[in-house]
């Protein structure tokens, strides 16, 4: 008989490189035991696994071939786990799992992408994906805004994407600091400003809950298309495959799988599913 | 199809000469106090068929998802899957809990395939038996859940005497063969006996559902804000009994345990419930259901809507085990189809 695969088998992932990202953040990279890829979408997540502690669903933040990256702020038992762990030591990895941006159809488009605080880590893996294939878009903007200085993770990239001159970035702070010469606000203030053409745009937006009911407004404002304003979310999963209730959102007609049918989903359908639970 | 016969002391017989073959595990439904459990048994005479109010826990939970069920066990570095299924017979589920297992399947069957729920499924031999006197609670005539026609192996349909059986399946119909001798075969009257039965106890039922079954989701469309949510939730403990004993609140958490050498342990799903604080918490506390209003809503839509548009089949199975335990008395899925229709969204 064939063994059928179980979906709670991890596969074994070596830590190949470690950096700090941030107070509580760090960037791992990884590459499976098997020696293969893990064959990701731009903002798919894996299950880690670390055994005796549990397991926790994280965002794959890049694109490159031959490895992977998952940036992790410690805020529960396995995010302070593995940020204790050493270079090759390995990690249990499910996935990848969820959905991932629609990429076929966001072909051709410009990109708004518009990310808040550690949102920029699963936004990280569709910058990296639109850079590789560069030619397969139109415009590529970045909107990125973060409470301090010191959270603006990942700064020599957005040194590298700042001047670069085939993309724009635009960042903010919430708060001053005098290392900072940039602008000081929400993110919602500098959506404003940015000329685009709405027709062929398709806007990204990662971050905070409380951040999505903001934007989306600024979004509309421009005339962007529901169907092309595309929103990443996250819930407490267990799982990850639709079958332990834990990420459901909810409406009145129906009911959404973050993890399954997620974690990316346009406004358009948002509203077409009415799923009151989601902003 | 097909039908037989079997002498009721003839049934107590096979069974008992089954416990004594020692195959695999008998599970049956015995008394507990003023209650039904379903438990392993270990003479035929305990087994109590004619039960008429659901047992405490559902029989296709507790064995086909068990309350705490290890996944994975990890012994020093290395892990290894666990996937454990003992043969099993359950015998006396009622039409209801057959169909909760239906729902059951949907969730874990569907893709990806739930390897140790499968195991178990396959390794279960399901034995039902009608449900002829309905506990006040239960309102399945409604849900349609009174009567069933597959989902089992053989069924059970008390006729005085003996029992009318319906072979259901395969492996049903290799067990008729197999014990051949403990049965007989039915005549006409056998079935107009059996067709009485059921169409009486369908009769028996004293609470219903006000609205029908197919308009459950379109009414509930239109009373998701309606004010009924928040006054139930001034009552409600958010203890959870009401996912504890529904034959469908699948919902589960996965959780390591070590041992006290710190290099062994196991990974382990443990049910758990919508009604509780916690079951939407995030790390660092968001919790993004966490009003209580908005947690028993959930639960109702999950049970008279979701799971229709989702899996296609009802998720409640009308047995009243959450009228029977709420202790606020206010999980009732009648009650609260009633009250939203009389109240104004």
């Amino acid at each position: 008989m064939i063994k059928e695969k179980n979906y709670m088998e991890p596969k074994p992932a070596k830590i190949i490189r470690i950096s700090q990202l941030g107070e509580y953040e760090k960037l791992f990279r990884l590459e499976l035991k098997s020696g293969k890829n893990i064959g990701h979408k731009p903002l798919q997540f894996i299950k880690v696994s670390i055994p005796l502690i549990g397991e926790a669903p994280i965002s794959v933040c890049n694109w490159q071939d031959g490895f992977f990256e998952i940036a992790v702020r410690k805020v529960g038992d396995v995010t302070n786990k593995i940020h204790t762990m050493k270079i090759n030591e390995t990690v249990g990895i499910r996935g990848p799992l969820g959905n991932g941006f629609p990429i076929d159809e966001m072909r051709g488009k410009d990109l708004l992408i518009i990310a808040g605080g550690i949102g920029l880590f699963p936004a990280r893996s569709l910058i990296h994906y639109a850079l590789m294939r560069r030619e397969n878009f139109g415009r590529i903007i970045i909107l990125f805004g973060t409470k301090s200085f010191d959270e603006r993770y990942f700064p020599e990239e957005l040194l590298n994407w700042q001047y670069r001159g085939d993309l724009e970035l635009y960042q903010t702070l919430d708060k001053n600091d005098s290392r900072w010469s940039g602008y000081v606000g929400l993110i919602t203030a500098i959506i404003p400003p940015v000329q685009i053409n709405a027709e062929n745009t398709c806007a990204v937006i990662i971050g905070p809950p409380i951040m999505y009911r903001f934007v989306l407004p600024e979004l509309r404002k421009k005339n962007i298309p529901d169907t092309q304003i595309l929103m990443s979310f996250e819930r407490r999963m267990e799982c990850g495959v639709g079958k332990c209730g834990r990420c459901q959102i909810n409406g009145p007609k129906t009911v959404w799988y973050t993890c399954k049918d997620g974690p990316v989903i346009s406004y358009a359908d948002i509203l077409r599913y009415e799923l009151k639970e989601a902003i | 199809m097909r039908f037989a016969s079997i002498n009721k002391e003839k049934l107590f017989e096979l069974i008992n000469f089954l416990i004594k073959e020692k195959r695999g595990r008998i599970i049956g439904v015995v008394k507990k106090n003023d209650d039904y459990v379903f438990e392993e048994l270990e003479n035929a005479n305990n087994l109590y068929l004619a039960y008429d109010k659901p047992t405490l826990l559902p029989p296709g939970k507790k064995y086909l998802l068990p309350h705490k069920e290890t996944l994975l066990k990890f012994q020093n570095a290395s892990s290894e899957i666990i996937n454990e299924a003992k043969p099993t017979m359950l015998i006396g589920v009622h039409p209801y809990d057959l169909w909760a297992i239906k729902v059951m399947d949907a969730v874990f069957m569907s893709e990806p395939v739930d390897q140790n729920y499968a195991e178990k499924r396959k390794n279960t031999f399901i034995i039902g038996v009608d449900y002829l006197n309905p506990h006040p609670n239960s309102f399945c005539a409604s849900m349609d859940t009174d009567e069933i026609n597959n989902g089992f192996d053989l069924l059970l349909t008390d006729i005085g005497k003996k029992y009318i059986v319906t072979v259901e399946s395969e492996k049903g119909e290799k067990f008729i063969d197999e014990y051949i001798e403990y049965i007989e075969e039915t005549t006409a009257i056998d079935q107009i006996f059996l067709d009485n039965a059921m169409s009486k106890a369908k009769e028996k039922y004293e609470l219903a559902m006000p609205i029908k079954k197919n308009n459950l989701p379109d009414f509930l469309e239109k009373k998701y804000d309606n004010p009924l949510w928040a006054e139930l939730a001034k009552k409600c403990f958010s203890c959870g009994k009401c996912n504890l004993v529904c034959p469908t609140c699948v919902c589960f958490n996965i959780e390591d345990k070590a041992e006290l050498n710190l290099r062994e342990g196991v990974r382990e799903r443990e049910w758990q419930a919508c009604a509780l604080t916690e079951f939407a918490q995030v790390a660092l506390g968001h919790n993004f259901r966490g009003k209580t209003e908005q947690r028993l809503r959930h639960r109702i839509y999950r049970k008279l809507s979701y799971t229709i548009t989702k899996y296609g089949v009802y998720g409640c199975v009308g047995c009243g085990r959450c009228i029977n335990s709420c202790k606020a008395e206010i999980a009732s899925p009648v009650e609260i189809i009633k009250k939203l229709g009389e109240k104004n969204d």
